[in-house]
């Protein structure tokens, strides 16, 4: 066997040329992704939660191009150059059965990036308070202002209301008027509590990056902040019933002194109706009213007399 | 044609009584534990439910203080399951030696699948007199979607017990066999389902005291 | 009791493999088939129906709809019962009660009428499966051409609101209730045998059983839509589920039996693996294939019974009125959605697995290479199956659960692409200075590569919380399962016919037509599914029938690529019956594909006992280009005359 063609030198012939290919292509493209689409990813950079999760998109998509690309350059190049000659040729491959370096290098490779996306990924939720997402009743990365006890929570808040199949909104700073529009200030700390009355909805802001599950008898709440005016979409995201495909509103930025008009306009319009709500609660199920809930009077209910649920 | 090369030489001979005897008993081995495991995985999410609802206590409403099922549905169902599967796990771990006397197990086997459904009788009959509603509470919701379950993992180990003692009756040499008839294939399947019903019916006492503790112990 | 003999001898009564007596066979019209099944559950339903308004009628614990649902419930139970029974299931388990042996041992039977009825042959099960499965496939994807269509429009135009959800909900959930199996079904029950050199199956009548539960699971489910359908798709969430009408009930009791199919099946496939191999048939000399299939069997067991536990909680939600799902009586949403995705999330790699297997069964053929790296093949998909029993939180880190949880499912959601990375690694070492023989099988193959990593990719995304904050609950997600399930598990389910079907039938798939199909398939299915990464980035939810206006030009090519997709499955359709009907038998060649797998070396189709005699393995599968010999040879029986009894 010449020395040109021997096994060694015909492997770094044929890893050099995929090498070289992918290389090219890597150093096009990843670039492009990054500087050119990255910019104008989803879900855009209206509000800190829309731009860190284009950030995500970016960064994710950026370290999956050259993984991508060297697949398919693989692919590619094994389709062109490692075929059979023709139809009768029989001859069968050289018998590889393993190559220890290679198989501990790419499980090593994929096991760095892996982990790197992981604290990427942590470091990305922590951060932004949650990125936008539901975090729960309780959260754990929150801003400052925030505090579990409703008195001392500095931050601005809007109760989402979800139910089948529409969404309303309720300002527990503002007598607990309840709206059906969405309008948020600017340049403010916002803190969305979602619940819902009937089944699960999910509450997608979509310009403000905000996914948070509306579920009953559950405060879910998602952080905000909007960076400058502007509408944006509202979606159900999840499937809540027939109608669910209608479930969709547009909410509104604007400046804190335009809010500040809108919202005594919505006091003035809702007047007499805000006394008649029931009162701004975190859920609103039977119970939650605090004594609405009749053991007595429920045929589903139990035998025993519960005592009565803490207020 | 065949690839197959059938020039053998003598190294090239399989007894293939023995390797089908290996298989079957191998395969019953293998189904029960995997029977054991999928019920298991049943009666987890039970479990799963039942704990994740105490934590959750949603309306405060996971449990009215002090409910539970009577103690005369309970513990018969308890005790009937517990003295069924240890009479019968010790004696089937007995009859499976060489050499056992086959009466024991039979009886054993009959005593067994009797209590057994006699438990799940109890389970059922007592599912309409629990003095509390279903949906009255997580923990009523809890109880009263697992136990009927248990009812019928109770008569499967009845049924197991039951079809172990009718062939034993009907071919009377499948729990002692000798000469030709050990190397059947029968014999195989017998014994095979023998330990795995002492596996299963074993499973059934643990997992009854299991969910008394859960339903009738914890507060 | 016969015994059988396989070579030579002849005994009264039973036949043999070479000489199978047909004149002695009861007709078909004689003995319990399809038809008397049929009649089966037509009276099984109308006792449990009546029995169940009986039952509820002054109950007062099944008020309002609960009396509905019990009846309904129950009938549909009693349905399945009266099926099996009619179908000749559960004459055996009841015979045993009395003592009984089994009564059916070795026989051959000719005749097309054995595909219709109740049979403990593989083979015979594995292609009952393979036309089911085909024929549920094309049936769900007929509901998905009627999704496109309405999306043509970004308001309702086509069908009322709850029709669409009707609809919706029935596509997803044939496909991810049905498709479970089926690879598993066809392939992994006509070959695994074959594979590992045994003559039978560990328990052929759960075999049976759980293909029979199929075509009750798939009525069941259709029959919802007559009784309201379901409004919640194929992730029936609660409390949705228990506000639902009637048709919830189908789904749920269609589900619960899909789930026992599974879990039968499952145990049937690890008992044979383990225990049927041929001496010789070590564990490093397993088909990539059965590990494949053994690792997802072994998820199916373990994971299709917390399915089993949801759909029943559910049910008994729906009709004692149970409190389970129900936050205002002590229940939570959030069980639902735990219990669900628990089994949900291992549901999509029994999906993927199977597909991972053939791919990784195949290129060693088409390339003429061993199998690069097989123990590290076996590692990472044994790592798939054990890993996807710790991320199925992912599927919930925009609802509310306890946020500290969400950090630990990325890393363990984040994890699982090392074990699918190196299944890719095994591939492209395969591949490595190969001697490619690009056939229709192998075309196929490239194209679930090029696929999954598609999804695959995807599928990290949506694992990075921040970026699922987008991603969740739109048609990204869709995207990415499409391309996960459809692009890698389905086109290697095609691939597995094209290459099998020689095997199986004796007949081999029209090349030309073959390729018309693929490159038809590949090219649309791509055009459908990709654009619906950027439709789900641009703000589309899932299960939606309207949306934005600008995102119409993108659904429209969506949906007309989509019929270009049915139009590829047409020519399936078109190449399978041309090629195993209409056309005229062909002298084949024994083994097209050149491979060295066990179950080339027996005649196409196999006869019933599969090898004369137990195959003794002397090398591995994959040895192309080592100068191994065949596989195996045959064993000479220890003594002359009884083979040995292979009692069913």
């Amino acid at each position: 066997m010449s020395p040109a063609s021997s096994p060694s030198n015909v492997n770094r012939f044929h890893l050099t040329r995929i090498l070289v290919v992918w290389l090219v292509l890597s150093l096009i493209l990843t670039p492009l992704v990054y500087f050119v689409w990255g910019p104008n990813m989803p879900p855009g950079d209206m509000a800190n939660n829309a731009k860190d999760q284009q950030f995500d998109n970016t960064v994710l998509s950026t370290v999956a191009t050259p993984v991508v690309l060297f697949i398919w350059v693989y692919l590619g190049y094994a389709l062109i150059f490692f075929r059979r000659k023709d139809a009768s040729d029989e001859e069968d491959g050289p018998p590889i059965k393993g190559h220890l370096g290679f198989q501990v290098g790419w499980v090593g490779l994929t096991t760095v990036i892996v982990l790197s996306l992981f604290v990427f990924g942590t470091y990305e939720l922590v951060g932004p308070n949650g990125a936008g997402t539901g975090s729960g009743s309780s959260p754990i990365w929150t801003p400052a202002g925030y505090s579990g006890v409703a008195k001392y929570n500095k931050l601005f808040q809007v109760q989402v209301i979800g139910q089948q199949w529409r969404w309303t909104f309720r300002y527990p700073a503002y007598q607990g008027v309840e709206t059906t529009q969405l309008v948020i200030p600017e340049g403010v700390q916002i803190q969305f509590n979602t619940t819902s009355l009937d089944v699960i909805h999910s509450f997608w802001a979509y310009e403000l990056g905000v996914k948070a599950d509306a579920v009953p008898g559950v405060n879910n709440i998602a952080f905000a902040v909007a960076e400058r005016p502007g509408t944006f979409q509202i979606r159900c995201a999840e499937l809540c019933g027939p109608l669910h495909g209608a479930m969709s509103s547009v909410g509104v930025v604007v400046s804190p002194t335009a809010f500040n008009t809108w919202i005594a306009g919505q006091l003035v319009l809702h007047g007499e109706v805000i006394p008649l709500l029931p009162p701004y609660a975190p859920t609103y199920l039977p119970q939650s009213d605090g004594g609405l809930y009749d053991p007595g009077q429920d045929p589903l209910g139990p035998d025993l007399t519960l005592p009565s649920p803490a207020p | 044609m065949s690839q197959l090369d059938d020039t053998a030489g003598d190294q090239l001979v399989v007894d293939s009584d023995a390797h089908e005897r290996k298989s079957v008993l191998g395969s019953y081995w293998t189904a029960s534990r995997l029977f054991v495991a999928a019920s298991t995985m049943l009666f987890g999410a039970g479990a799963f439910s039942y704990f994740y609802l105490h934590s959750l206590d949603n309306n405060s409403l996971w449990r009215a203080p002090g409910q539970r099922p009577s103690s005369f549905l309970s513990v018969p169902v308890l005790l009937l399951t517990v003295v069924a599967s240890l009479v019968y796990v010790v004696v089937a771990r007995r009859a499976e030696r060489p050499g056992a006397d086959g009466n024991d197990f039979r009886v054993a086997a009959g005593v067994a699948s009797v209590m057994l459904v006699v438990a799940a009788m109890i389970q059922f009959w007592g599912m309409r007199r629990l003095g509390f509603f279903p949906g009255s509470s997580g923990y009523a919701s809890v109880y009263v979607a697992v136990m009927p379950l248990f009812g019928v993992w109770l008569l499967i180990g009845a049924y197991w017990a039951e079809v172990l003692l009718a062939r034993s009756l009907r071919v009377r040499w499948v729990l002692a066999p000798v000469g030709e008839n050990a190397d059947s294939h029968e014999a195989a399947a017998f014994a095979g389902s023998l330990n795995g019903s002492r596996l299963f019916i074993g499973f059934l006492g643990l997992l009854s005291v299991v969910l008394y503790v859960m339903f009738s112990v914890l507060k | 009791m016969t015994i059988e003999t396989p070579v030579g001898e002849k005994v009264s009564g039973g036949g043999t493999p070479d000489e199978p007596v047909t004149t002695s066979l009861p007709s078909y019209w004689t003995r319990p088939n399809v038809l008397t099944g049929v009649v089966g559950a037509v009276i099984g339903y109308s006792i449990g129906h009546w029995f169940g308004n009986y039952v509820a009628a002054d109950n007062q614990q099944f008020q309002g709809n609960g009396q509905n649902d019990f009846a309904l419930t129950l009938g549909y139970l009693v349905a399945t019962l009266g099926w099996l029974a009619g179908l000749g299931v559960l004459n055996y388990p009841i015979a045993k009660m009395l003592g009984h042996r089994p009564d059916e041992t070795f026989e051959e039977d000719p005749r097309l009428s054995r595909y219709f009825r109740y049979t403990l042959d593989h083979k015979v099960v594995g292609l009952q499966y393979l036309s089911a499965m085909l024929f549920y496939f094309f049936a769900a994807g007929l509901f998905a051409l009627v999704i496109r269509s309405e999306l043509l429009s970004p308001t309702s135009h086509l069908l009322a609101p709850d029709t669409y959800v009707e609809v919706v909900g029935e596509h997803g959930t044939l496909m991810m209730m049905m498709m479970t199996s089926a690879i598993l079904g066809p392939f992994g029950n006509y070959l695994i045998p074959l594979m590992i050199g045994s003559r039978r199956m560990a328990f052929p009548r759960l075999e049976a059983l759980s293909f029979w539960l199929t075509p009750a699971a798939f009525v069941v489910l259709l029959s919802g839509l007559f009784v309201g359908g379901f409004p919640t798709g194929w992730t029936g969430y609660a409390p949705l589920a228990v506000q639902a009408k009637e048709g919830q009930d189908a789904y749920l009791v269609a589900f619960g039996l899909m789930a026992c199919s599974m879990i039968l099946a499952g145990f049937n496939i690890v008992a044979t693996v383990i225990n049927y191999r041929a001496p010789g048939m070590t564990w490093t000399r397993v088909p990539l294939f059965v590990w494949g299939i053994l690792v997802t069997s072994m998820l199916m067991v373990l994971a299709a019974p917390i399915l089993v536990g949801a759909t029943y909680m559910a049910l008994m939600d729906r009709t004692v009125q149970t409190a389970l799902f129900d936050v205002n009586h002590g229940g939570s949403s959030y069980l639902w959605q735990n219990l669900f995705w628990f089994f949900g999330h291992p549901e999509v790699y029994i999906l993927a697995l199977p597909g991972f297997g053939i791919a990784l069964e195949l290129l060693p053929v088409f390339a003429r290479k061993p199998a690069f790296a097989y123990r590290t093949a076996v590692a990472g998909m044994v790592g798939v199956g054990v890993l996807s029993f710790f991320v199925w939180q992912h599927h919930l880190f925009d609802s509310g659960i306890n946020p500290d949880m969400r950090p630990v499912v990325m890393f363990t959601t984040e994890l699982i692409s090392i074990p699918t990375g190196i299944i890719y690694l095994v591939a492209v070492g395969t591949l490595w200075r190969a001697k490619l023989r690009m056939t229709v099988p192998m075309l196929f193959i490239f194209g679930m590569l090029f696929n999954f990593l598609i999804g695959g990719i995807s599928g990290v995304f949506l694992s990075d919380v921040p970026a699922d904050g987008v991603a969740h609950g739109s048609f990204f997600v869709m995207a990415h399962f499409h391309y996960t399930i459809m692009g890698g598990y389905i086109f290697a389910f095609f691939a597995g016919i094209y290459y099998w079907l020689p095997k199986m039938m004796g007949r081999r798939l029209n090349d030309r037509l073959g390729k018309v199909h693929f490159w038809l398939m590949f090219v649309a299915f791509n055009s459908t599914f990709l654009p619906l990464f950027a439709v789900g980035q641009l703000g589309m939810p899932r299960r939606v029938f309207e949306y934005a206006q600008r995102l119409q030009a993108l659904n429209v090519w969506v949906s007309i690529s989509a019929f270009a997709l049915g139009l590829s499955m047409l020519v399936f359709v078109f190449n399978f019956l041309k090629s195993t009907i209409i056309d005229d038998k062909v002298e084949l060649v024994e083994n097209p594909w050149q491979s060295r797998g066990l179950e080339w070396t027996v005649p196409s189709p196999p006869p019933r006992l599969n090898f004369p005699s137990i195959p003794i393995v002397t090398s591995g599968p994959y040895e192309y280009g080592t100068g191994a010999g065949p596989m195996a040879v045959l064993s000479v029986p220890a003594s002359a005359g009884a083979e040995g009894e292979v009692l069913l």
